[in-house]
């Protein structure tokens, strides 16, 4: 059977042709930019974090009584913290995985002109390797007696060593090796030389979506900053007993009067944080575009009825002048395919154009064209199986029902 | 007769189950969407504290650098000033009430604690503030004005505080340490049914604030400024400073951050009040004080909570979306009451050829989709309360669990005006969906028809 008559009967339905062809239009565009954002979502969610976050604890905590001397206390701490039994390794810190939200900057030479890379500094002792559970690719970690320990003053002469991640290593060296390399991880100011490179782990710098996820380094620093914010603890535990080991932690920070314990948790929760406010978009999104599509599905199953209803007596003239089953069947799902192929062009137009225009409605700057073309096709499957029932009846018409 | 229409359009219904299904659930699915948004907008634009919200006015001079952008919202104005917050607070105005609000924060203990230090989110206020925004007490009263003005060691405290540190006991009377100075305290709120923080102009839903203490007193222990100073060019660099530390400057500073809120019952007052701001900027601006034109505002409390909405652009998304939704599912509706009317044309004819008026044709049929329209609406009624669930599960989720439930939920309840409105959309918009299918079945003409058969 030819496609003219179907081309003939759409110039007898106008209207439902355009409501097909514009309904399928509308659903593409909406179904493929939620699909780009929760394609979005879940490429942060699968890109490998580094760490073994289910097996770690951050405590942060702040004094808010005057006069206290650091020093003495943060000794204090490593050492009982270390002596909680589960706890393998602790180490101070001034960042936490997953939720650095600040962005720093470090330089292949002097000068205020140099070229600006984007790396998130950590602050940790010589467990710093340990805890994190990263492997040293190349070169050695710090030596406990390089760790610079004290209140940070103007006059403070920084370390001398450094440790970077392997993708900043990348960036700033390519191929060369950087070990033995001179780096400054504040524009102009004391110098470092690269001793080791670690293999990545996860900054949460996804999160301002300026910063580089997996450029970091490690100074070997435990220090602290009058009137600031008093370092953290990260601590490696054994396998399975982060959870129960949360209180142990606490109390022996809240052992020490005048101090606030303000984050105790489980990295994965830190880990949680970093995709959630995309997440719940995304879930919204997804629900959107799910209900979309069930009632594009159930417009279509309306419309094609009431075409078969209208048409039956055609139908069973046409029976009876020898077309199978089979034909009548191939001719709805030839006549809706003709009218989806119409409106899911239409709607590629528009997605395309709704993402070049606003490119924030989806929650994503990228359009994957491949993407477009597989919720097309997905479309165009509902639609197929949408049809296939009124169809169905339309084939089942006896010639004798209508010819009276 | 309306038994008999109702038993006609029973069985119409029976007649063809798939597609009067279809129907209901397009219909359903559209008021679900629908609902759920609009009750969200609808809980979002409540009045913050009651009808009193207007009220409330906000006092905002313009005192910025003369090379600072124009702003012609008040929504975007930085507050005022310390020295001419208290001014205003101090002087003779039409106002009935004042008091000026900003916020800090605490570590709060007690001696003899049992338990861990908890950090508080205070508000530094006036005795003011208990009247103007009609707070409720469980336990004691504000503090005097004498407090205000003697910078007394008092404070107030929300019933959740005092349900973490005295366990619901009466606790006026007892000190509490907020950081190292010790306080009295003398009242601790009830309930306090506002929507969101309106006061500190964050609109903020998520935890109730803890600490209520007169703003001389906040002064004199200098707790923090936990809020956004805004300086001028010359004292930009210090704003840190202002902010925790250099407390004796910044009440000296042209900074901005201090929210003044008068209540004010007349026009007249109103009008008056204007007055009263544009001849204080007249007076300073001869002392070489406020660089710029005059622009001052007196907005009240609903003109700023509407500004703030209409700037949550996911918030407007969504509904935008939601009215889309609505309408493809209405014309979803029309094609599938259309699909399901026209199997009735042979019926119709032959009713007509027999006698039957097309009012009383008409009438039927329009008894029938409302029937299919409430139907469509208690389902939708239905979804609209899994949708509201489910933004909460989702909202709850995204915040990681930070907010209490009981101040994120009030957002997402259902109420009788949605019931209302999901009966009364659900039912008229059936009807307005099958109006040109009935239309259209009940036209044809009965002859031509009839032949064929």
């Amino acid at each position: 059977m030819g496609i003219r008559p179907i081309l003939l009967s759409f110039k007898q339905s106008k209207f439902f042709s355009l409501m097909v062809v514009l309904q399928v239009a509308l659903t593409l565009a909406a179904v493929s930019h939620s699909v780009f954002s929760t394609n979005a979502l879940l490429r942060n969610w699968s890109v490998p974090s580094g760490l073994d976050a289910r097996n770690m604890l951050i405590e942060r905590s702040q004094f808010f009584i005057d006069d206290i001397n650091l020093d003495g206390v943060i000794s204090r701490d490593l050492q009982q913290l270390s002596q909680i039994p589960g706890v393998q390794h602790v180490t101070t810190t001034n960042q936490i995985p997953f939720a650095a939200d600040g962005i720093s900057e470090v330089f292949k030479e002097a000068g205020t002109e140099a070229q600006r890379y984007l790396a998130a500094t950590f602050q940790m002792n010589s467990s710093a390797l340990d805890v994190l559970g990263v492997e040293l690719i190349s070169g050695r970690s710090f030596y406990p007696n390089e760790v610079l320990k004290g209140q940070l003053s103007p006059e403070t002469e920084y370390p001398s060593v450094i440790m970077i991640s392997d993708a900043l290593a990348n960036e700033m060296f390519g191929q060369e090796s950087p070990l033995g390399k001179t780096i400054w991880p504040v524009r102009n100011a004391q110098p470092a030389e690269v001793i080791g490179v670690y293999t990545n782990f996860m900054t949460g710098q996804i999160l301002n979506g300026i910063g580089k996820s997996y450029n970091t380094t490690i100074r070997p620093m435990e220090v602290w900053t009058p009137a600031a914010l008093d370092p953290g603890y990260l601590m490696r535990v054994d396998p399975g007993s982060a959870e129960s080991l949360l209180e142990n932690v606490r109390d022996v920070i809240y052992q020490q009067q005048g101090r606030y314990v303000f984050r105790n948790e489980v990295l994965t929760r830190t880990k949680k944080r970093m995709h959630d406010a995309r997440s719940s978009q995304a879930m919204v999104m997804a629900a959107v575009s799910v209900v979309l599509v069930l009632i594009t599905a159930f417009g279509i199953v309306g419309l094609v009825s009431f075409l078969v209803r209208q048409r039956e007596k055609q139908i069973g003239i046409r029976r009876a002048l020898g077309a199978t089953r089979k034909n009548i069947l191939r001719y709805f799902l030839l006549e809706n395919t003709l009218l989806t192929i119409l409106g899911l062009i239409l709607g590629a137009a528009l997605t395309i154009g709704i993402a070049v225009k606003f490119p924030a409605l989806s929650g994503t700057k990228f359009i994957h064209y491949d993407y477009i073309l597989y919720v097309a096709i997905f479309l165009w499957c509902i639609n197929l199986l949408a049809v296939y029932w009124p169809a169905k009846k339309a084939a089942n018409i006896k010639p004798a029902q209508v010819i009276g | 007769m309306l038994a008999y229409n109702l038993q006609l359009a029973w069985i119409s219904l029976r007649q063809t189950p798939g597609l009067t299904l279809l129907a209901i659930a397009a219909i359903a699915i559209g008021l679900g969407v629908l609902m759920t948004i609009q009750t969200q907008s609808r809980h979002m634009r409540s009045l913050p504290i009651g009808p009193v919200s207007e009220n409330i006015y906000l006092v905002q001079m313009d005192n910025r650098d003369l090379n600072a952008p124009s702003l012609d919202q008040s929504f975007e104005m930085p507050s005022l000033s310390f020295r001419d917050a208290m001014y205003l607070l101090n002087t003779d105005t039409p106002a009935i009430d004042a008091t000026t609000t900003w916020k800090t924060r605490g570590i709060i203990t007690t001696t003899g604690q049992e338990y861990n230090p908890v950090r508080g989110i205070a508000v530094a206020t006036n005795s003011g503030f208990f009247s103007i925004f009609n707070v409720p007490f469980l336990y004691g009263n504000g503090w005097t004005a004498d407090s205000d003005t003697q910078g007394n060691a008092v404070v107030v405290i929300s019933n959740r505080l005092n349900r973490t540190l005295f366990g619901d006991e009466d606790s006026v009377g007892r000190q509490i340490t907020i950081i190292d100075k010790q306080a009295t305290i003398v009242g601790v709120l009830d309930e306090w049914p506002i929507t969101s923080q309106f006061y500190d102009r964050s609109f903020f839903r998520g935890f109730s604030d803890d600490i209520f203490l007169p703003q001389s007193f906040a002064i004199s222990m200098n707790l923090p400024r936990y809020t956004r100073i805004e300086c001028q060019a010359a004292d930009r660099p210090r704003t840190r400073a202002y902010q925790l530390a250099d407390v004796r400057h910044v009440i000296n500073s042209e900074c901005a951050w201090v929210n003044l809120w008068v209540k004010l019952e007349t026009e007249d007052s109103v009008e008056n009040y204007k007055s009263l701001m544009e001849n204080y900027v007249s007076e300073q601006k001869a002392l070489g004080r406020f660089p710029r034109e005059q622009n001052n505002f007196l907005d009240n409390i609903v003109t700023h909570q509407n500004a703030f909405l209409s700037r949550d652009a996911r918030f407007k998304f969504y509904q935008r979306l939601s009215w889309f939704f609505a309408g493809v599912c209405l014309l979803n509706a029309i094609l599938i009451l259309l699909a399901k009317f026209i199997r009735k044309t042979k019926e119709v004819a032959l009713r007509r050829a027999l006698g039957a008026k097309r009012n009383v044709l008409l009438v039927q049929y329009l008894i029938e989709l409302v029937v299919i329209g409430a139907i469509g609406a208690l389902a939708g009624l239905a979804l609209s309360y899994l949708g509201l669930q489910g933004m909460l599960g989702v909202y709850m989720y995204g915040t990681d669990y930070e907010y209490p439930l009981s101040t994120v939920e009030q957002l997402y309840q259902m109420d009788w005006q949605l019931i209302r409105d999901a009966l009364l959309i659900g039912i008229l918009s059936t009807i307005v969906a099958g109006l040109y299918p009935i239309w259209k079945v009940c036209n044809v003409a009965p002859a031509p028809l009839l032949k064929t058969e």
